[in-house]
């Protein structure tokens, strides 16, 4: 960090080696806020991706050096906190433009969670020789923090040809919550996995852009290292040791060509966008079930192939036509190793081509219709390895309105494909009959319509509509179908220099519905499950100006809910006579704040506001959750008792100059 | 392999040839440029004092590079001004305005002139911005100051159009979008790309990984709906579901695991923490809580993602 504020101390102090012109500007903006924080309950969630204390004084800068030629920026928000970021950005107008950026990035999972095992953060967690009650164990955050920087430059001094060139690199580091299955003693047990990772990235693309052509090559070259391979686990009250495969270290390369024609006969344009790309890991297998004991290097290597060709074409003033095909391949070329089973080395062949058709229709209609096909060849599935989509759609719109413009959209997809995996007499005799959703036959249909009204010049709505419904019509285990209702409404009002009104509403009804089997050879332990996740959101929000340009009150009020349900119907002898869970993922999150903004003549702007926070949280799954379980599950508290009431009073001043 | 080749040879020679082909003048995006009846900016400024004003102070009005201030100011945009000024001005009166009613290609079309020969507009025909007819200036106030001239930052000026998405990123599993920690234009290109949801990346996967590249393998042991889309499984914006999910384990894995035993089983209120035979199965994390690494391992013998 110390680095990157001394680079950029030094480029400012270049500012006046710049040639100076006659309309040399320095503008900036120089921010401060001071926040009292007071949190009841579970401080997780609200800190999620913040870092606020309960006094908390956050800086912002922003300035920038001017002139017809040159520029320099500079950029800083949040100094000193996890959330810090820093921009500086300088060059000549049309010729250069370098940049650097150093961003962090915080990532609380559960704050206050607890565990007897001891060595967290490292990739041995030890357990003391005897079992210890839940009182004594201490706590600890799952919390991971990114931090990136990244430099750049991009050259057009020598038109049309350019170069660009970044390199951004990323540390990584914290805590995640893992669940782990031990032996000797049998034991599930939730632990920190140690994040330690490095990302470096490199990034290159030079190329010609001067009509009717553009060309260009690009290169990109990550490597991702982990300084832990492996994470070994005591036993809790033993010292058995069990092991966990951590993310192995790898490298992914890709080298692409993009280019285009224009001006060519009917009015068209021809794209294309090549690209051949590897991904490489090399780590030894863990083979031991207790201390790490390690078999023979796996190289892992997965190639990837794609081409995207695109003709569009405007051969008449009321058409517009796209066609276009894409071929898209993983290849995994992987070892295959013999071990307690051979692995299967997965792939896919992606071949898809389309045509669309946007027709300019009189009296300002506009159509669009599309036709696409998709075949998907799968390496290594053995259910259904090959599905073709065919999908058809058409969009229609209206602009014939000086107050409104509406739309209204279909979409049909056919997903067909076929079963390959039979064996009627084998253990898995019933595998035939789950048809994965991921792969399996469907029929998709997709409405969307919208309107934007607005009657008068300071008045606006908006009502949008969706429905997505799929139906897998030839699973018999699995997931059946699914349908989602989606509404979203806003309205826009300024009450001329007094007041700035918005409200809005959004709602998602989604269900899904599921039939499955207990026993795979034993017909009568059938079960299905329909799953309601329904989201509304809705909001208002005001700036009341009480001194025009100098003195404005806003107010603003969200609501977020969430209301699942799962309903069970079990049809068994024996069955579970309250299987049902009314709260699935219910939660509420009721934010307002109130502020007063005062802006002076000279640039000043001072604002003081209050502002209130409650999330509620409460899941069938998660109610009464408790540390040790039957079965010898021993949790942490991750993800557990989110609630909390957030009180924020903020003052804050800027200046502008 | 001389599949691929071939595959890789059609498009170039596919370029070859179209190069080769005559040329259609008409197909050019740039409007053609008007001689006479300029007034110049000084007369613009007369009424026009406020948004001269702040085109004055923007980008636009640079000299040194080709933009409309080393060019015919006002009317490099928005055309020549003297029969606007004879008939004593009004809004698109003899003006280029724009304005919503004015077609938004024709309003592209006018940064276009100079913007089109640029790599940033270079698939801006294959964008679905256009297509859907959205306008530079929609997005774009080309007198602003602001970052890129934007009308409002991210994400603010997306989800005036992205209502579902502004939806999902206020649930309760997000990425960092309306904390500004990421933006819209992290993983999109709101000019065009070649892949769908105009995403950076020809694949899902290819993009999630440059954040998430502990994912990327390969892993000996994988898990073939993970390698194929993420999307499979997550949803991208925001979901109700932890950890991006599109629905919670046990349920969620039982969508494609569920011919026996314990992959079975119904997890029904009475195998909850509260219930009466609470079951790790079902809990908490359910699945997770064993098959935690999911996305592939390097483990012999791991017993479906459990070390």
């Amino acid at each position: 960090m110390k680095k990157i504020l001394m680079i950029a101390g030094t480029s400012m102090i270049f500012l006046p080696a710049c040639p100076a012109s006659a309309e040399v500007t320095f503008t900036g903006e120089v921010g401060m806020s001071f926040m009292f924080t007071n949190i009841d309950g579970n401080k997780t969630k609200f800190l999620e991706y913040r870092d606020i204390s309960e006094n908390t004084a956050f800086s912002n800068v922003r300035l920038k050096y001017d002139t017809d030629e040159y520029f320099l920026k500079a950029k800083a928000s949040d100094i000193g906190y996890d959330t810090q970021k820093y921009e500086f950005e300088g060059g000549m107008y049309g010729n250069f433009k370098a940049y650097l950026n150093y961003s962090e990035i915080p990532h609380d999972y559960t704050l206050g969670a607890t565990t007897f095992y001891s060595g967290i953060g490292t990739n041995h967690l030890t357990s003391p020789g005897t079992f210890l009650p839940t009182s004594t164990w201490h706590p600890f955050d799952y919390a991971t923090k990114r931090e990136a920087v990244e430099v750049g430059f991009s050259v057009d001094r020598w038109k049309p040809f350019f170069f660009e060139f970044s390199s951004p690199n990323e540390k990584k580091t914290g805590t995640y919550p893992l669940g782990m299955s031990l032996s000797s003693p049998s034991a599930t047990v939730e632990v920190p996995q140690p994040i330690d990772y490095t990302t470096n990235t490199m990034n290159f693309m030079a190329g010609y852009v001067k009509n009717p052509y553009f060309a260009a090559i690009s290169v990109y070259y990550s490597q991702f290292n982990n300084d832990n391979q492996t994470l070994i686990v005591d036993s809790p009250g033993t010292i058995n040791q069990n092991s966990y495969s951590l993310p192995p270290d790898n490298e992914a390369y890709k080298v692409a060509f993009k280019g285009s024609v224009k001006q060519l006969p009917f009015n068209s344009q021809f794209s294309t966008n090549l690209g051949t790309g590897r991904m490489t890991s090399d780590q030894s297998v863990l083979t031991g079930g207790s201390t790490p004991v390690y078999g023979p290097v796996f190289n892992g290597k997965v190639d990837t192939n794609n081409i995207d060709l695109v003709l569009i074409s405007n051969p008449v003033h009321f058409l517009h036509s796209k066609i276009y095909y894409n071929y898209n391949e993983r290849r995994n070329e992987s070892d295959q190793l013999a071990l307690t089973e051979t692995n299967v080395l997965y792939g896919y062949e992606k071949n898809k081509a389309g045509l669309d058709l946007g027709w300019t229709l009189p009296a300002k209609f506009k159509l669009d219709t599309g036709y696409s096909y998709l075949s998907m060849d799968r390496q290594g599935r053995e259910d259904i390895p090959k599905t073709v989509d065919n999908t058809l759609s058409a969009e229609l719109r209206y602009r014939g309105f000086e107050f409104m413009t509406p739309k209204i959209s279909y979409q049909w997809l056919q997903r067909s494909g076929d079963h390959e995996f039979f064996d009627p007499a084998g253990p898995d005799a019933a595998e035939a009959y789950i048809w994965r959703y991921d792969v399996a036959p469907k029929i998709q249909n997709t409405l969307k319509a919208s309107v934007d009204i607005f009657p008068t010049a300071n008045l606006n709505f908006n009502v949008g509509y969706k429905l997505i419904d799929i139906n897998y019509n030839d699973t018999v285990l699995g997931l059946k179908s699914s349908r989602s209702n989606q509404v979203n409404l806003d309205v826009g009002y300024t009450l001329g220099k007094f007041a700035k009104l918005t409200a809005y509403y959004d709602l998602e009804l989604k269900k899904t519905y599921q039939f499955e089997r207990t026993n795979a050879t034993d017909p009568t332990t059938n079960w299905d499950l329909t799953l309601k996740d329904n989201s509304y959101s809705w909001g208002a929000g005001s700036e009341i100006y009480l001194m025009p340009k100098t003195l404005s009150l806003l107010l603003q009020y969200d609501n977020v809910n969430s209301n699942g349900d799962a309903d069970f119907s079990l049809y068994y002898l024996g069955a579970d006579p309250n299987p049902d869970m009314a709260n699935w993922d219910d939660y509420r999150l009721n934010s307002y704040s109130i502020r007063l903004r005062y802006s002076t003549v000279s640039q000043y702007t001072f604002t003081v506001g209050y502002a209130y926070q409650s999330y509620k949280y409460n899941s069938g799954q998660w109610d009464n959750y408790s540390l040790v379980n039957s079965s010898n599950t021993l949790l942490s508290g991750a993800y557990a008792n989110p609630n909390y009431d957030a009180q924020i009073l903020f003052v804050a001043v800027d200046y502008k100059f | 392999m001389k599949k691929h080749i071939v595959l890789f040879l059609f498009p170039l020679l596919l370029i070859f040839f179209s190069c080769s082909l005559p040329r259609d003048d008409k197909s050019s995006t740039k409007e053609p440029e008007a001689t006479t009846g300029f007034v110049g900016a000084d007369t613009c400024k007369e009424c026009h004092e406020k948004q001269y004003a702040s085109y004055a102070k923007s980008l636009h009005s640079k000299k040194s590079v080709k933009s409309p201030g080393a060019q015919d100011a006002c009317e490099t945009c928005h055309g020549p001004g003297a029969k606007h000024v004879e008939k004593g001005g009004g809004r698109g009166v003899d003006i280029f305005a724009f304005n919503k009613d004015v077609d938004p290609q024709k309003r592209s079309g006018k940064c276009l002139t100079c913007h089109d020969e640029t790599r940033q507009l270079t698939n801006w025909n294959l964008s679905k911005h256009k297509s859907e007819d959205i306008a530079c200036n929609d997005c774009h106030s080309p007198h602003d100051q602001t970052e890129k001239l934007l009308k409002e930052q991210q994400p603010t000026l997306c989800f005036n159009c992205h209502k579902d998405v502004r939806s999902q990123t206020s649930r309760q599993s997000h990425h960092p979008i309306r904390e500004g920690l990421i933006k819209c234009t992290s993983c999109h290109d709101v000019h065009g790309t070649f892949a769908d949801n105009q995403l950076k990346a020809d694949t899902v996967n290819e993009l999630c990984y440059k954040c998430h590249a502990e994912k990327r393998g390969p892993f000996m042991i994988e898990h073939p709906p993970v390698d194929e889309n993420c999307l499979n499984c997550h949803t991208p914006h925001g979901s109700n579901h932890s950890k991006l999910l599109t629905s919670d384990p046990p349920f969620l894995c039982q969508n494609c695991h569920d011919n026996d035993g314990h992959r079975g089983t119904a997890y029904t209120a009475s195998r909850m923490f509260g219930g009466s035979s609470p079951d790790r199965h079902g809990f908490a994390k359910a699945c997770l809580n064993c098959h935690s690494n999911i996305h592939g391992s390097n483990a012999d013998a791991n017993r479906f993602f459990r070390k």
